[in-house]
C-alpha cells in the first residue's frame, strides 16, 4: 500500500516541480539596489536609467533565449541599512537570478555577506578594493578599484617627479578605502604623505583642511570622495591659492560636477573613462562604437548624456546578459559564467575574470584626464 | 604658512560659516518666542531659499531679482506652512507642535526633491571668485557678501523688534501671551508673522551660502541642526544669543577641523550642544530659557 502511494505521489511531485520551474522561467528576473536618492543619487539616477534603457532594448530584440527580461530596482537612499533590506527583498520575494548593486562601496560592502549566504551573484559597480579582495565566491566587481586608480595616479606623479603629497578624503566608505590604499602604496614608491585630512559628505567649507595641507607643503593633493562636495573642494582649493596639483578620483568624471565647480575645475587631473572624451577617441577603437551607441540611446530617451557611473552598470548588466544567454536560470552556472569573462568589452573598459580574480577591469582601460576650460581632455 | 596665518584662516572660515548658522539660529529664536516650539522645518526654509533662487536664476531671471523672488517665495511658504500645520490646531502641547514641524520638514524636503530633482546646484558668486588676501589668509568675495548680508539682516531684525509696532507686538506675545491677548494683540497673526519672518531670514541664509557651498534638496537637515545647536548654545529665545552662538559654533568647528581632527567637525557641534544642555541649559545669553523649558 505504502509503495502504491509513493508511486502515485512521486510523479505528482515531479509534475509540480516541472510546473514550478516552468513558471520561474517565463521571465529572467534580475535585481538592482541603487542609491537613487540621498547624497549618492547622482550615481543612482543614471544607473537606474541605464538599466531601464537596456532592459527595454533587450526585450525589444526578443529578450534572452526568447524569454522576457525583467529588472527589479530598489532605492536604498544611500543608506547601507536600507540597501540590505532591499537586497533581502530581492532574494526572498522577487527571487532574482542576480543582483546589481550597490551604487557606492559602503553599501555594496554591506550587501556582500548576504549575497554570499544566499548564493545569489552580486555584480558591483563601485570602486573599493575590499569588494573583490579577498575574492568572494558570489561577488563580482565591474569597476576599476581604488587599488588600480591609486596605482595609476602614483605612477603619474612619479613621472612628474612629485614626492610630497597630501590626501583629502571624505568620511564615507569610498573615501576611507581610498585613504587606506594610499597609505599602503605610497611609502613603497618613495612618496611622503605630508598631510591627511577628512571631511563629511555634507560639509559646506573645506578651507580649514586645505589650509593645513597648504601649511604642510604638499606638491600634489589627492582628493577622494564621491559626492558633490568635491566641487566645494575644487572652489576652496583655488580660494586659498594652494599651489599644488589637484588630483580627483574617478568619481569626479561627471559633467554635472564639472558645471558645479565651474572655473575652479580647470587644471584638475583625474582617472577616468573614455565616455567623456569619446569624440576624441579614434574611430579604429572598437570600444568607441559601444560607447556612442549607449550614449546616443540614453540621450534620446532621457534628454541628457549619461555619466560614466551609468556606464559602470551598463558594463555589469551587458556582461550579465551575455552570461544568462548560456547559463539560463541556474545561479551556479551564472556564477561560473561571470567568473570566466575573457576580454569582455563594455563602455568603460574591458573585463577578464577568473576563479582568483573577481574584478576583471583591465587597468589599461583607465584614462588619465585633465580639465581644460570646463571640458575633460586626455592628458598628453 | 605660519601658525598665525593658519589661525587667521580658520577664524575667517569659521566666521563665514558661523554667520550662516547665526541666521538660521535667529529663525529658530523667532518661532520659539512666538510659540515656545522648535520649528524643525527651519533648515528646509534655508534649502528652499537656495533651491528656488537657483530655479529662478535658471529661468533667466537676473541674479538680484532671482534672490529677491526666492525670499518672497519662501516667506509665502513660511506663511502657508503655519496656516496649514499649526493654525488649524487648538490647544496643543509644545511637543505636538515640534512633531508637526518635523513632519512638515519632511514634506518640504520631499516636495523640493520632486520639483527640482536630486542634483546639487549652485549660483554664481555675487561678485566674482578672485580671492581677497587678508594678511596671510584668503577670503572669497562671497564671504564678504555673507558677512555683510548677515549683519544687515541681524540689524534689521533688531530694529524691527525694537521699533516697529508689529515687532513690539510680537515681543509682547513672546513675553506673555495671555497679557498680549488682553491688550488686543492678535496672537495668531503674530505667530504667522514669526513664521513668515523666520522663513525669510532662512531663505536669505540659503541664498547667500549657495555660491560657496552648493545647495541640494537634502541640504536643509544638517544646516537646520547646526542652526539649532547655535540657538541652544547662545540661549534659545535670545536674538543676540543666536548670533553669538552661530559665530562661536562656526569658529569652533573650523578650529576643530584645523587643529584637532577634521573627521570630528560635526561631532564638535553636537558635543557642544550636549555639554551646553548639561551645564548651562539656558545658554550663553538666555536668562529666560530655563523658565520656558
Amino acid at each position: 500500500m505504502k509503495r502504491l502511494a509513493a508511486l502515485l505521489v512521486l510523479p505528482l511531485l515531479a509534475l509540480l516541480g516541472v510546473a514550478g520551474s516552468a513558471l520561474a522561467q517565463e521571465t529572467y528576473k534580475v535585481g538592482a539596489v541603487l542609491s537613487i536618492t540621498g547624497p549618492a543619487s547622482y550615481f543612482g539616477e543614471d544607473e537606474r536609467n541605464t538599466l531601464m534603457l537596456l532592459q527595454d532594448q533587450i526585450n525589444a530584440r526578443g529578450g534572452i533565449n526568447g524569454k522576457k527580461l525583467e529588472v527589479v530596482i530598489y532605492d536604498d537612499a544611500t543608506d547601507p541599512t536600507k540597501s540590505v533590506t532591499a537586497l533581502k527583498r530581492l532574494h526572498e520575494e522577487d527571487k532574482v537570478l542576480a543582483v546589481i548593486g550597490a551604487s557606492i562601496s559602503g553599501n555594496a560592502l554591506a550587501l556582500i555577506p548576504f549575497s554570499e549566504k544566499a548564493g545569489v551573484p552580486q555584480l558591483v559597480p563601485a570602486a573599493s578594493g575590499k569588494i573583490s579582495n579577498p575574492v568572494k565566491k558570489w561577488v563580482f566587481q565591474f569597476c576599476n578599484t581604488d587599488v588600480q586608480s591609486i596605482a595609476r595616479i602614483l605612477g603619474f606623479l612619479q613621472a612628474k617627479g612629485v614626492k610630497k603629497i597630501a590626501m583629502l578624503n571624505d568620511s564615507t566608505g569610498y573615501g576611507v578605502s581610498g585613504k587606506e590604499e594610499l597609505d599602503r602604496q605610497a611609502p613603497g614608491k618613495g612618496f611622503e604623505v605630508v598631510a591627511a585630512e577628512t571631511f563629511g559628505p555634507n560639509d559646506t567649507d573645506m578651507t580649514p583642511q586645505l589650509t593645513r595641507i597648504k601649511a604642510a607643503g604638499a606638491r600634489a593633493v589627492i582628493v577622494w570622495n564621491a559626492t558633490p562636495a568635491s566641487a566645494i573642494v575644487a572652489k576652496n582649493f583655488k580660494q586659498i591659492g594652494l599651489d599644488a596639483l589637484q588630483i580627483q578620483s574617478t568619481a569626479f568624471v561627471s559633467p554635472r560636477l564639472l558645471s558645479l565647480a565651474g572655473a575652479a575645475a580647470d587644471g584638475i587631473i583625474l582617472t577616468g573613462y573614455k565616455l567623456p572624451i569619446v569624440d576624441q577617441v579614434p574611430a579604429s577603437d572598437p570600444q568607441r562604437k559601444i560607447i556612442v551607441e549607449y550614449r546616443d540611446a540614453y540621450l534620446k530617451r532621457f534628454g541628457k548624456e549619461p555619466n560614466p557611473f551609468g556606464a559602470l552598470v551598463h558594463d555589469a548588466f551587458t556582461a550579465l546578459v551575455k552570461v544568462l544567454e548560456t547559463a539560463g536560470v541556474d545561479r551556479e552556472k551564472i556564477r561560473q559564467g561571470l567568473e570566466s569573462l575573457k576580454g569582455f568589452m563594455g563602455a568603460n573598459g574591458t573585463y577578464t575574470t577568473s576563479a582568483t580574480d573577481h574584478n576583471g577591469y583591465a587597468v589599461e582601460s583607465l584614462q588619465m584626464l585633465v580639465v581644460e576650460t570646463g571640458k575633460f581632455k586626455p592628458v598628453h | 604658512m605660519t601658525f598665525t596665518d593658519q589661525l587667521l584662516q580658520f577664524v575667517l572660515s569659521g566666521v563665514m560659516v558661523g554667520s550662516i548658522y547665526a541666521l538660521i539660529a535667529l529663525g529658530f529664536t523667532m518661532v520659539f518666542n512666538a510659540t515656545e516650539a522648535i520649528n524643525f522645518a527651519q533648515g528646509e526654509f534655508v534649502m528652499l531659499g537656495g533651491m528656488s533662487a537657483v530655479a529662478f536664476y535658471g529661468a533667466r531671471v537676473p541674479l538680484p531679482l532671482a534672490c529677491l523672488l526666492a525670499v518672497l517665495l519662501v516667506t509665502a511658504v513660511g506663511l502657508l506652512f503655519e496656516r496649514f500645520t499649526l493654525a488649524p490646531l487648538k490647544r496643543v502641547s509644545v511637543m505636538n507642535l515640534i512633531i508637526i514641524t518635523i513632519g512638515g520638514s519632511i514634506f518640504l524636503k520631499g516636495s523640493a526633491m520632486l520639483t527640482w530633482g536630486k542634483d546639487a546646484a549652485s549660483l554664481p558668486s555675487f561678485s566674482g571668485d578672485t580671492p581677497i588676501r587678508v594678511l596671510g589668509a584668503t577670503l572669497l568675495p562671497q564671504a564678504i557678501w555673507i558677512l555683510g548680508t548677515s549683519l544687515v539682516v541681524v540689524a534689521a531684525v533688531r530694529l524691527f523688534f525694537d521699533h516697529a509696532a508689529v515687532g513690539k507686538a510680537m515681543r509682547a506675545v513672546a513675553a506673555n501671551r495671555f497679557a498680549a491677548t488682553l491688550m488686543g494683540i492678535d496672537v495668531k497673526l503674530m505667530v504667522a508673522c514669526s513664521f513668515a519672518l523666520s522663513a525669510a531670514v532662512g531663505a536669505v541664509a540659503g541664498i547667500i551660502i549657495t555660491p560657496v557651498a552648493l545647495t541640494a534638496f537634502d541640504r536643509g537637515t544638517i544646516l537646520g541642526l547646526k542652526g539649532f545647536s547655535a540657538a541652544i548654545l547662545g540661549g534659545i529665545g535670545s536674538g543676540p544669543g543666536a548670533v553669538l552662538g552661530g559665530l562661536l559654533l562656526g569658529v569652533l568647528e573650523a578650529m576643530g577641523a584645523g587643529f584637532v581632527s577634521s573627521g570630528y567637525k560635526d561631532a564638535i557641534a553636537f558635543l557642544l550642544l550636549i555639554l551646553m544642555l548639561l551645564v548651562r541649559p539656558q545658554g550663553l545669553c538666555g536668562a529666560r530659557g530655563s523658565r520656558k523649558a
